[in-house]
C-alpha cells in the first residue's frame, strides 16, 4: 500500500508538470504576400551567347500562379554570382525572402555545360540548398524549368510542376478536319501531336511514369482503348469487348487499367490486368457507371453512377468492393478526379444550371467551387495537388479552351491554345525527376 | 482493510491537494509574497515636518502608482497620522506611465498573458508567409526573449516533417528580431515570456 501510495503521488506529481509547462502561441494565418525571389542572372563564361536565359524562364515558372514575386535584374542593388559576395543586407532592403545566384560554367565536353545555384535564405543569411547540374546546351530551356521545380519544392514544400505536360484532345474546327491528340509543356510552349485520327479521340490518361498514355479511339468504327508509348509513338490495343470500351485510368502501380464496359447490357467498371490481357467486372448495376479514378493509395476508385436517378460520384473499395455514395448536392455531379492526398476529390458540380468545378473534402464534406466559367468539364490534377486544368468555353471567342485554377481559387488562368478545339485534358505525373 | 483504504484515500486527498496547489490552480503565489518582504519599500523622505506643539492632524498621501504585479497593494485612502510622523510620498516604480494606466483595469493574469500573445501573434502573423504545403502540418518552436523583446534564441521542438514549412516560421521569427509593446512586469516576463512556444499552423 506504501509503494501504491508512492507510485499515485509521483503519477500526480509529474502530470503536474502539465500545468506548469511553456506558453504556448499559436499562429494559424499568414499574411497573403506573395513570397518574394531575386534570381541573379548566372554567370556566364561560355563564348557564344546563351540562348535561353534561365532567370527569365524561371521568373516566368514562378509567377505563373502568383505565389511568388520575382524581383526584376534592374531593381537589384548588385549581382552577386558566389554566396561570398552577397550583401544581405541588400537584399533584406529589397524585401526579398530568397536569393537565387549561380553560374553557367563551360564542361569539358563539347556542347556541356555545368550549372551550379545556390538557394539562399536572406532573413537567416543561411544556405537552403546548393546544386550542381550538367546538360546539354540544348536542353538549357529543360534545366531552366527543372530549376524552377525545384526552387519551388524546396520554398514551397511541394513538388514544383514546371516541367510537367498537358495532354489533351484536339476536336476538328473550321480548317481542321481530323481529331488530334496533343501534349504541350504547361506554359503553352513545345506542343507537338501524338496521334492523328478522323475519328474520334477521348479521355487521355498518363500512365503513372509518365511514360505512356491510353486513350479511346473510334478508328475501328467502334470505341477501343489503346496505349501509346511516348517515346517510340508505338501503339497496342487492349482487347476489345462488345459495346463500349471507354474511360481507362491507370492503376497507381502501372499493373492495371480499369475502363468502362458494356458488354453486360450497360455500362459497368472492369479492371484491365495489363500482363494478362484481360478484364474482370468491378461493379454490377443496371444503371450506368463510368468515369472512374483510382485513388493515391490504389485501394479505391471513384466513378460517376446513375443509380440512385441523378449522377453522383460513388467510391468502391477495391478489396471488399464496397460502394458507397460520395455526393448529395445537387442533381449533377460527374467526372471525378482525386487530388494527390486521397482525402478530396475535384468533380464537375451543376449549380443553378451552370457546370462548375467543385473541391471537396471528403473527410469535412466541404464543397467548394473553384470555377466562374461555365460549360467547366472533365478536370484535371497537377501532380502536385495545387493547379486543376479543364475544359471550357471561351465565351468572347466562343472557342473551346483549356483554362486552369489554383486549389485555393485564387489564381486563374487560360491555356494559350492554337486551334480552338482542345478538350479533355489530362495532367501528366512528375516528369524529369533526376 | 477498512482502515487501509480509508488512509490511502486521505492521502490521495492530501496529494491531490498539495499537486493541485503547486501546478498553482489555486493561485497562490507564495514567492512573490515574499519577495515583496525582502523589498525595500518604494519610498523616500520628500521632507521633514520640525516637532510641532499643537495637535494638529495630518494627511497621509499615497499615490498608488504601484503596479498591481507588486504585492500587497495599497489601497487609496486617506489615513490619519499622529502630527509627529512624516508625509511619505510613495513614489511609482513603474518605469512606463502609460502601462500603469492600462493596468488599472485591472486584468487578470490570465488576461494579460492572452493580451501580450495576441501581441506577439500579431506581430509574427504580418511577416509570416505560409508556403502552399499540405493541410495539417504544424510546427513548435521555443524561443528566448529577453525584457526588450529581443528574440536571443528560436530553436525547433517539433518539426512538422516538411521543411520548408518550418523554414517559413524560422524565417517569421528572424524578421521580426524584436517584438514590440510587450512592455509588462518582470515577474509576468519571467513567468511566461522569458521561454515560450510558438506553433505554426497552416
Amino acid at each position: 500500500m506504501k509503494h501504491l501510495n508512492k507510485i499515485i503521488f509521483f503519477l500526480l506529481f509529474f502530470s503536474s508538470s502539465y500545468f506548469y509547462s511553456q506558453l504556448r502561441i499559436e499562429i494559424t494565418g499568414g499574411t497573403d504576400e506573395p513570397i518574394k525571389v531575386a534570381m541573379v542572372p548566372f554567370e556566364w563564361t561560355l563564348d557564344l551567347a546563351p540562348p535561353f536565359y534561365l532567370h527569365e524562364i524561371v521568373k516566368k515558372d514562378l509567377e505563373s500562379f502568383a505565389e511568388f514575386s520575382v524581383l526584376n535584374p534592374e531593381d537589384m542593388l548588385s549581382y552577386p554570382t558566389l554566396e561570398e559576395e552577397v550583401s544581405y543586407r541588400d537584399w533584406r532592403l529589397l524585401k526579398v525572402d530568397y536569393l537565387i545566384i549561380g553560374s553557367v560554367l563551360k564542361s569539358e565536353i563539347e556542347g556541356e555545360v555545368n550549372i551550379s545555384y545556390s538557394i539562399l535564405d536572406v532573413s537567416r543569411q543561411k544556405n537552403v540548398h546548393k546544386a550542381l547540374m550538367m546538360g546539354s546546351l540544348g536542353s538549357l530551356n529543360r534545366i531552366g524549368h527543372n530549376i524552377s521545380d525545384r526552387i519551388y519544392e524546396k520554398i514551397n514544400g511541394i513538388p514544383g510542376i514546371f516541367s510537367t505536360k498537358i495532354a489533351y484532345v484536339d476536336k476538328p474546327v473550321a480548317n481542321k478536319e481530323s481529331y488530334d491528340l496533343r501534349i504541350t509543356d504547361i506554359n503553352g510552349e513545345g506542343d507537338l501531336s501524338l496521334f492523328l485520327s478522323s475519328q474520334p479521340i477521348l479521355s487521355p490518361d498518363w500512365s503513372p511514369d509518365g511514360k505512356q498514355i491510353a486513350y479511346v479511339s473510334f478508328e475501328e468504327g467502334t470505341s477501343r482503348i489503346y496505349i501509346q508509348e511516348l517515346s517510340t509513338g508505338n501503339r497496342r490495343a487492349l482487347k476489345h469487348e462488345k459495346g463500349i470500351n471507354s474511360s481507362p485510368s491507370w492503376s497507381p502501380d502501372g499493373n492495371f487499367l480499369t475502363g468502362v464496359l458494356s458488354k453486360g447490357g450497360n455500362p459497368d467498371l472492369y479492371l484491365y490486368d495489363l500482363k494478362n490481357n484481360n478484364w474482370k467486372q468491378l461493379t454490377d448495376h443496371y444503371g450506368i457507371d463510368t468515369e472512374p479514378d483510382w485513388s493515391p493509395n490504389g485501394k479505391s476508385l471513384i466513378f460517376t453512377s446513375n443509380r440512385s436517378g441523378s449522377p453522383q460520384i460513388y467510391e468502391i473499395n477495391i478489396s471488399s468492393m464496397r460502394v458507397k455514395r460520395k455526393t448529395f448536392e445537387g442533381t449533377y455531379n460527374a467526372r471525378a478526379r482525386y487530388l494527390p492526398d486521397g482525402k478530396k476529390i475535384i468533380y464537375v458540380h451543376r449549380r443553378k444550371g451552370v457546370f462548375h468545378i467543385a473541391l471537396h473534402n471528403l473527410k469535412t464534406g466541404k464543397i467548394s467551387i473553384l470555377t466562374d466559367t461555365f460549360l467547366d468539364e472533365s478536370p484535371s490534377v497537377a501532380p502536385n495537388g495545387n493547379v486543376i486544368i479543364y475544359a471550357t468555353k471561351d465565351k468572347t471567342t466562343d472557342t473551346d479552351v483549356l483554362a486552369g485554377v489554383t486549389i485555393n481559387g485564387k489564381t486563374k488562368f487560360i491555356l494559350p491554345s492554337a486551334s480552338g478545339g482542345a478538350r479533355e485534358p489530362a495532367w501528366s505525373p512528375i516528369l524529369d525527376k533526376y | 482493510m477498512q482502515n487501509l483504504f480509508a488512509g490511502f484515500f486521505i492521502s490521495l486527498l492530501i496529494h491531490t491537494g498539495l499537486v493541485l496547489s503547486l501546478s498553482n490552480i489555486f493561485n497562490i503565489d507564495l514567492l512573490n509574497f515574499q519577495a515583496d518582504y525582502a523589498a525595500p519599500i518604494p519610498a523616500y523622505l520628500v521632507f521633514e515636518q520640525p516637532a510641532l506643539t499643537s495637535k494638529k492632524e495630518y494627511k497621509r498621501i499615497v499615490i498608488n502608482d504601484v503596479t498591481p504585479e507588486s504585492k500587497p497593494k495599497i489601497d487609496i485612502k486617506e489615513m490619519v497620522l499622529k502630527p509627529d510622523q512624516e508625509i511619505l510620498i510613495l513614489e511609482s516604480k513603474a518605469t512606463k506611465p502609460n502601462i500603469v494606466k492600462k493596468n488599472k483595469i485591472n486584468l487578470s493574469e490570465k488576461n494579460r498573458i492572452l493580451f501580450f500573445s495576441s501581441v506577439i501573434e500579431g506581430q509574427i502573423r504580418a511577416v509570416w508567409k505560409k508556403p502552399i504545403v499540405p493541410e495539417g502540418l504544424s510546427v513548435e518552436l521555443v524561443l528566448s526573449m529577453v525584457p526588450t523583446g529581443e528574440i536571443l534564441d528560436v530553436k525547433i521542438k517539433r518539426p512538422s516533417g516538411n521543411e520548408a514549412f518550418d523554414r517559413s516560421a524560422l524565417i517569421a521569427v528572424a524578421k521580426v528580431k524584436k517584438f514590440e509593446n510587450l512592455s509588462m512586469s518582470a515577474k509576468l516576463f519571467d513567468d511566461n515570456f522569458r521561454n515560450f512556444s510558438l506553433i505554426f499552423r497552416p
